[in-house]
């Protein structure tokens, strides 16, 4: 091969590949619309219109077989003109950038704590309108349940399953200290003093059993703070900095350091994602955590006996929980939005919660339904009634475009308050500042 | 530097200049384009445009969901007062100046010791390599397995020789350190360049030496690591600008909070939050053009050294 | 005499690191080849447990059966196969032109490439998003390859340093003797270049294999979808199917593993000049 042939050659190879590209651009143009709806452009041939709704969820392996089997499949045999193509996408950021390039989902799972934000930012449908064509009742739902899925007045999700947070409590670790396991703390003072009991240090001066640990697992200045009567939303504004949301987190400092920091968090560092809860260990006398650990125990079965009691609240203050979940949203930029909504009200409405607990692995999950949850006689179980009693009465987080934002604040300066960086009320005061000029920046 | 000197003696055997007239000149250019195409047209393809764009953004409130309204230089102005992006600044440079150096020592190290003919040399090579293999998501969850202060692995290792074991990704004085040594875990990515490096060195040389009757000690200093100078300029810059978008270990680890007390809140991750969950993009972009700037200072600051350390057999 | 057992000392100085750093990067992989044969129940034992009471073999082929395995894999292999020879394609051309071409851009273009480098992939993921979505490639695995054509700064980077880092003589007297360009870079330059170029393949293959947010933000059917995205189906709204996981990227990185011990025999020090001329 000669020089000149052999760079015409990688020329030739070179151009190729762009011909390649553009080739390929204009291939798969089609499928990229194929994609949205392989059905409705093309094989439509009058009559019943068949569409495919496009529907992203959060889980894939078990859950995406297990919804598909009991859900999905009623769904299409009651809708035979929806398909529904289900796709596991997990997080947030491939449905964002679906939304940035135009061709989101009809129809996604979404954390109803972003509801508020992403309303905010014009990038979901606004249901009102169906919703009330539909009459759908909110009052099907429970209270903070509904609340999260509406953004200034407007309905922008419609909710699928909840959680709340209650105490555990370590009966056999109760024994041990010499407490009566049958009477567990009803008032924060109680606890602080069961809690102490219970703190035993070791050997090496680290604890080998710990009382309580406030901002393990689920504890956190969300909880303590409405179980103190504090609130982070009053009339519109946002009120971090509450007198009592101040006082809760001078509680949890002051559990910091009482115990020493150091020898706390070897205790209580990020073990949520690990699948390690501390308090199955049996080495924790407390903890606030979700009903769904429950769901741990063919896990870890533990060999002690164990309780759950609401989170104590201070004297003059009832219990209280919160409570979170899923939610099914419409993106802007949905194609087939009638047939989107017939399969949301579905599967968010009755028919579709019920049959999604009635599945053999429901375990300990609650849906956002109460009618479905007394139908299926849930609060039978002991534990599973605790958190289903407070679910009426949840607290939820503030449905603002600042949500996640606010949330990660909170989190930041309850941990440096526990590490002794900086006093409540003053890192409170500042949280309170800088989530402000955010939402004015936003709300301008 | 002995090895240049004796390549230069030994080999000098051409001609000392070619002849460099205008149409070598353009001869070579058309080469030096032709080669270089696929890059051009890559660069123009797929990397002009996302840098452009990003420019712009920066300038703007764009949230990803919104385009947003042009802001000028309000996102630069609010970074100044944003106590978190200050933090974040200290914490990656603090993980860059001590995990870069320290993954070059051991790294050059242990592919020095994987250079020795030994027996199981292969076993060793892939034993190192493992590591770098396992997918993130599952690294992520081992380590804070191991290295839960109550539960984990390594703190009852330390119990059982009677050491009490630190609190490690629980304590703000411990974390960050723990994090570098995860960082070593991953060397051996760095190791197999160091060994590609290795297999560079003309052997010529190193039976020179023996001739000479340089012992081992000598032929490191004189032969070897010169000669690596060139993998390990590599390592240095693409460690800098690596370990300075260090991202995914820390943000998996904390489930994205930095915590204890922010001492693992990097920089990417908190523009990461920036972009994705308060859906700042805008903001976020700004964040990557400072960071931008602090990378590239920092590597022409490496550059400006390359002369005095770096030895190119390539260069005249 | 004395040398020999200078030597035995030295070698077994030598084996002794190894084998205390090795334990350091082992034991984590240990780790999760013993949590794949875990049951249910031993997960979280205190004191840890290194061998299970029983050995959960079926996690093995639950795991495969969790997702569609083989399908996955058959996805990653394309896209990672494509990927690679574009990598070996584009890359040492490019790194050629940068390190021993000598042209005036080739200073500017080495620059850009490392700028390119210098913007965290975050900022850029949206815009870039939105060109492939232009040239139609979103939903199909052409982002995932077919710009590995067009050159990766971090490979033309460090090829660029290995063919500085050959003597200047090779291409000197290829251009006395009026080779062409092509054929010193085909002929001389490249062969030497062999370790480089390994590693390279070895990198992308890696990159490739264990790449999770491309797949995520470009394939939009689960028909695509690579073994990454199967991994993460393990996780739950809570937690995860641990052991599964575990089991699977035992599986995912086996391969590899085999891989790299068969390539790295290549790693011997091949260059004199003598083999050269």
């Amino acid at each position: 091969m000669t020089k000149r042939n052999l760079i015409v050659s990688l020329a030739a190879v070179t151009l190729a590949s762009v011909i390649a590209m553009t080739g390929c651009s204009s291939g798969s143009a089609g499928t990229d619309a194929a994609n949205g709806s392989p059905t409705d452009s093309g094989n439509v041939v009058g009559g019943d219109k068949e569409e495919t709704v496009n529907f992203w969820v959060n889980w894939g392996g078990d859950f995406k077989k297990d919804f598909q089997k009991y859900v999905i499949d009623e769904f299409e045999k009651k809708y035979p003109n929806i398909k529904v193509k289900m796709t596991y996408v997990e997080g947030t950021d491939k449905l964002l950038t679906s939304i940035a390039g135009g061709n989101p989902p009809d129809v996604a799972q979404l954390d109803r704590f972003m509801v508020g934000s992403w309303a905010a930012k014009g990038s979901l449908e606004d249901l009102t309108s169906l919703v009330e064509r539909d009459s759908i009742n909110k009052d099907d739902y429970y209270p903070a349940v509904w609340a999260e899925a509406n953004y200034n007045d407007k309905t922008y999700a419609l909710p699928w399953g909840t959680d709340d947070r209650a105490m555990y409590y370590n009966k056999t670790l109760f024994k041990e200290a010499g407490l009566d396991p049958n009477k567990p703390p009803t008032t924060i003072s109680e606890l602080d003093r069961m809690a102490e009991q219970i703190f035993k240090k070791g050997g090496n001066g680290k604890y080998d059993r710990v009382g309580f640990i406030p901002w393990m697992s689920q504890g956190s200045i969300y909880t303590y703070s409405w179980n103190w009567g504090g609130k982070f939303e009053d009339n519109g504004q946002l009120t971090l900095n509450d007198p009592q949301n101040v006082k809760a987190l001078e509680w949890m400092a002051g559990y910091a350091k009482k115990y020493n920091i150091a020898n706390l968090s070897s205790f209580s560092n990020a073990m949520g994602q690990t699948g390690l809860n501390p308090f199955w260990t049996g080495k924790v006398g407390f903890i606030v955590d979700g009903n769904w650990i429950l769901n741990d125990l063919a896990k870890t079965k533990p060999q002690f006996e164990w309780g759950v009691i609401p989170v104590p609240a201070p004297d003059g203050h009832e219990p209280t929980t919160w409570s979170g979940g899923f939610s099914y949203v419409m993106p802007k930029g949905a194609k087939h939005k009638e047939a989107a909504w017939t399969l949301m009200k579905f599967i968010a409405g009755y028919d579709g919660t019920l049959l999604w607990a009635k599945r053999p692995t429901a375990g300990n999950d609650i849906t956002a339904m109460p009618r479905v949850n007394s139908e299926l006689k849930m609060d039978e179980n002991p534990n599973l009634k605790v958190f289903l009693d407070l679910m009426p009465n949840a607290k939820f987080r503030p449905v603002t475009p600042v949500g996640q934002k606010m949330w990660d604040e909170l989190f930041r300066v309850q941990d440096l308050a526990i590490n002794g960086k900086g006093e409540p009320q003053a890192l409170l005061d500042e949280v309170k500042k800088n989530i402000d000029n955010e939402l004015s920046k936003i709300t301008k | 530097m002995a090895a240049s000197e004796n390549a230069g003696t030994t080999l000098k055997v051409l001609p000392e200049k070619k002849p460099k007239s205008s149409s070598y000149k353009k001869k070579m250019t058309l080469y030096g384009v032709l080669f270089a195409l696929p890059w051009i047209l890559g660069i123009l393809l797929f990397s002009a445009y996302p840098l452009l764009m990003s420019i712009y953004y920066s300038f703007t409130s764009y949230s990803i969901l919104d385009s947003g309204q042009w802001v000028g230089l309000g996102n630069y102005k609010e970074l100044m007062g944003d106590s978190t992006f200050r933090i974040s600044i200290y914490n990656t440079l603090y993980y860059t100046f001590i995990s870069v150096p320290l993954n070059i020592a051991v790294g050059v190290g242990l592919a020095l010791l994987l250079n020795t003919k030994i027996r199981g040399q292969g076993v060793y090579r892939t034993l190192f390599f493992i590591p770098s293999l396992v997918p993130a998501v599952a690294t992520t969850i081992i380590w804070l397995w191991l290295l839960n202060p109550q539960f984990g692995l390594v703190n009852y290792w330390l119990e059982q020789i009677g050491i009490s074991g630190p609190p490690w990704l629980g304590d703000e004085r411990w974390s960050k350190p723990s994090l570098i040594l995860m960082s070593l875990w991953g060397v051996g990515q760095a190791i197999i360049i160091y060994l590609a490096g290795l297999q560079d060195i003309p052997q010529d040389y190193y039976d020179a030496a023996d001739v000479d009757g340089a012992n081992t000690m000598r032929k490191l200093r004189h032969i070897t690591l010169p000669l690596m100078t060139p993998v390990i300029f590599f390592n240095l810059i693409m460690g800098v600008i690596g370990t300075m978008q260090n991202f995914v270990l820390p943000y998996t680890l904390t489930n994205g909070t930095g915590s204890p007390a922010d001492s693992l809140m990097f920089y990417v991750m908190y523009l990461y939050q920036n972009a994705f969950l308060y859906l700042k993009m805008g903001y976020a972009s700004a964040m990557a053009w400072i960071l931008f700037l602090i990378v590239l200072v920092l590597t022409i600051l490496i550059f400006v050294t390359q002369k005095r350390w770096v030895h190119y057999q390539g260069k005249e | 005499m004395r040398n020999r057992s200078l030597r035995m000392t030295k070698n077994a100085a030598v084996h002794f690191f190894l084998l205390v750093f090795g334990i350091f990067f082992l034991s984590p992989f240990l780790w999760i080849l013993s949590t794949s044969l875990k049951p249910d129940d031993e997960l979280f034992l205190w004191p840890p447990k290194w061998i299970p009471s029983t050995l959960m073999w079926s996690n093995f082929p639950d795991a495969i059966s969790y997702f569609p395995f083989f399908t996955y894999l058959g996805n990653t292999m394309t896209i990672t196969a494509l990927a690679t020879i574009g990598i070996l394609f584009s890359c040492p051309l490019v790194a050629y032109s940068l390190a021993r071409i000598p042209w005036r851009g080739s200073k500017p273009l080495f620059g850009v490439t490392l700028i390119v480098m210098m913007l965290p992939y975050q900022v850029t993921m949206i815009p870039i998003f939105i060109v492939f979505k232009h040239l139609g490639w979103v939903g199909t695995n052409v982002p995932l390859w077919l710009p590995a054509f067009f050159g990766a700064p971090f490979y033309i980077f460090l090829l660029r340093q290995f063919f500085m880092g050959l003597p200047k003589e090779l291409e000197d007297a290829g251009r006395i003797d009026g080779a062409s360009e092509l054929r010193i870079y085909g002929q001389i330059m490249l062969p030497l270049c062999k370790p480089g170029l390994l590693t390279v393949a070895l990198f992308q293959i890696i990159g490739s294999w264990t790449d999770y947010q491309g797949p995520l933000i470009y394939l939009s059917d689960e028909a695509q979808y690579t073994l990454m995205l199967g991994l993460s189906s393990f996780k739950t709204q809570h937690g995860a199917e641990w052991q599964l996981m575990m089991a699977t990227s035992a599986m995912i990185t086996l391969p590899i593993i085999v891989l790299y011990f068969v390539v790295q025999k290549a790693f011997i020090r091949g260059i004199t000049f003598s083999g050269i001329k």
